[in-house]
């Protein structure tokens, strides 16, 4: 039998060939879609090598990635702030609830405009849109972590004689960084998102951007280009969130429903 | 003999009502605890066991909701209104209270964490009573791969290590099997032996109150109140296995059970 490994290959090259057949770039007689419209595996990686080569996808690719870091960087530590807050505040988080859960409806890639004229081309507007992203995963995951905080828990650091300080150092960040990092992987692949976004908004340079320009040319190579480089960064991105959330949260018993 | 023994806690005229479904859980609660004693509060269940130990743990006073009057004297110092923070009393709580993202090592070191022990000395003093509870080897361990024995020894040596003068213990033992309720019992009395401990241990079975207690204080059913208190003349050291089967041990269970009988059909 064939491991699930060698399956799942044999599948990709499968696909990749018949994609490339299907361009008429393995015999012309098998042309079924102009690559103008799906362009093709081997157009592609020619594509890549030669962004590559011009030494222009390092620098975009670094763009992106720094925009959708200070994103989810932001948004974590803005988004744990906010609420924290509002767990210890109830009477804050029932005056504001409403605006922040209308502000989470709202689709936020439509925000990308707005951003760009208020902060122009360059990184910060994207870092805005990833951040506001980010920010909302983390803030409802910290402040429902918060409020499930199991009380028995705080009594118990407390009968030791514990400040609410170290209450707070001692139970309330934990347990509440558990559920931030439950949500990590979402976090990172949303920064990801408000990054791209924000870039087909408006843009100086990104992988985003150069998709941008692409559509502009009709360039369909290039645009392929930029998501097979966005889904290789950003499912290994996914991944190492997934290690780092495994790792951090190894106190947990395995859950297995199968 | 018993007036040269140093009052440790004090309990006068004790109220304790839940406003919010107006639950009056404590009335006039008034008993003394010497130093270095074994206290056992024995009652039926809902009879306000926990709801006292909190009161002496000073977790009530904090918490909305509930009324509190009387006094709760601590080494003379009034537990209820005092505002300084209680450092020297241990709680084994009726609930499982590890924090689970911390190993055993790191659980047993959090009174000692609270209290600012230095890192070096604070996991030498940790070691040192997971050794006792006999749970060296399960120092890396996490909460969740224990089993409910050992996490009760987990919360036993936590509560221990950073030395307080007064345990409070709340039916820790009860949901575990006999066999394993047996070896804690040991373990305790050896451990309170040791330290010199003053132990006030919450239950509603006579046999553990019985194997472990110098003094027993029933308790009546919700409001509970004090309905008697019974002194355990059984000599120490005492055999857990063998102390049941001697006359003092069911002349005495006799007697507790008439009382709490009538408390049990109360409530
Ligand atoms: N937080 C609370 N709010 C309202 N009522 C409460 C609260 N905690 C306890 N009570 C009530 O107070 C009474 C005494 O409760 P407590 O937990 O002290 O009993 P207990 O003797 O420890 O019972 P058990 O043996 O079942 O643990 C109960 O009737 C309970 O319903
Ligand atoms: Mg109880």
């Amino acid at each position: 039998m064939l491991s699930n490994k060698v399956k799942q290959i044999l599948l990709l090259a499968i696909g990749l060939v018949f994609w490339e057949a299907i361009s008429g770039r393995i015999y012309g007689g098998f042309k079924l879609v102009d690559p103008l419209f799906i362009s093709s595996p081997s157009l592609i990686l020619l594509d890549i090598i030669e962004w590559v080569a011009k030494g222009t996808l390092i620098v975009d690719l670094m763009a992106t990635l720094e925009e959708a870091f200070l994103g989810l960087i932001l948004g974590i530590v803005t988004g744990m702030a906010i609420g924290l807050l509002f767990a210890y505040s109830e009477g804050l988080a029932t005056l504001l609830e409403p605006f922040l859960a209308a502000l989470n409806t709202l689709p936020r890639p439509a925000l990308a405009p707005l951003f760009v004229i208020w902060l122009g081309l360059g990184i910060p507007s994207k870092v805005l849109l990833s951040w506001s992203l980010v920010f909302f995963a983390v803030f409802y995951n910290t402040y429902l972590g918060a409020k499930n905080i199991d009380p028995d828990l705080i009594d118990s650091v407390r009968s030791m004689g514990a400040t609410s300080l170290q209450v707070f150092r001692i139970v309330v960040i934990p347990s509440t960084l558990s559920w931030v990092f439950a949500a990590l992987r979402v976090s990172v692949s949303y920064a990801l998102i408000g990054a791209v976004i924000g870039e087909f908004v408006g843009a100086t340079a990104g992988v985003g951007y150069r998709m941008m320009i692409a559509e502009g040319l009709l360039d369909t190579d290039r645009i392929f280009s930029g998501l097979v480089v966005l889904g290789l960064v950003g499912s290994s991105l996914v991944q190492i969130a997934g290690m780092i959330e495994k790792r951090l949260l190894r106190w947990r018993p395995p859950l297995s429903l199968g | 003999m018993e007036a040269l023994r140093n009052l440790k806690v004090k309990v006068e005229g004790l109220n304790v009502t839940y406003t919010r479904d107006h639950v009056q859980a404590l009335k006039n609660v008034t008993f003394d605890v010497y130093s270095g004693e074994f206290l056992v509060i024995l009652g039926p269940s809902g009879c306000g066991k926990t709801t006292l130990l909190n009161a002496i743990s000073g977790l009530l006073k904090h918490r909305k909701g509930v009324e509190l009057s009387g006094r709760i004297l601590i080494d003379g110092i009034n537990v209820l209104t005092t505002a300084s923070p209680l450092r020297g009393i241990g709680y084994v709580t009726q609930k499982d209270t590890l924090l689970p993202w911390r190993t055993v090592l790191g659980n047993v070191e959090l009174g000692l964490e609270i209290q600012g022990v230095p890192k070096a000395e604070r996991r030498r003093r940790a070691l040192e009573f997971l050794r006792k509870v006999g749970l060296e080897g399960f120092r890396d361990s996490y909460p969740y791969e224990l089993s409910g024995g050992m996490r009760k020894r987990v919360l036993l040596a936590r509560a221990l290590a950073y030395g307080p003068e007064i345990l409070l213990m709340d039916e820790p033992f009860a949901s575990l099997d006999a066999q394993t309720r047996l070896l804690l019992h040991e373990e305790l009395l050896k451990l309170w032996r040791d330290h010199r401990i003053t132990v006030i241990f919450v239950t509603h079975d006579i046999d553990e109150a019985i194997t472990l207690a110098d003094r027993i204080i029933l308790l009546t059913a919700r409001p509970g109140s004090i309905k008697g208190t019974y002194k355990v003349h059984i000599p120490r050291p005492r055999s857990v296995q063998l102390i049941k089967i001697s006359r003092s041990f069911q002349e005495l269970y006799a007697r507790i059970w008439e009382g709490l009988s009538e408390e049990v059909l109360y409530a």
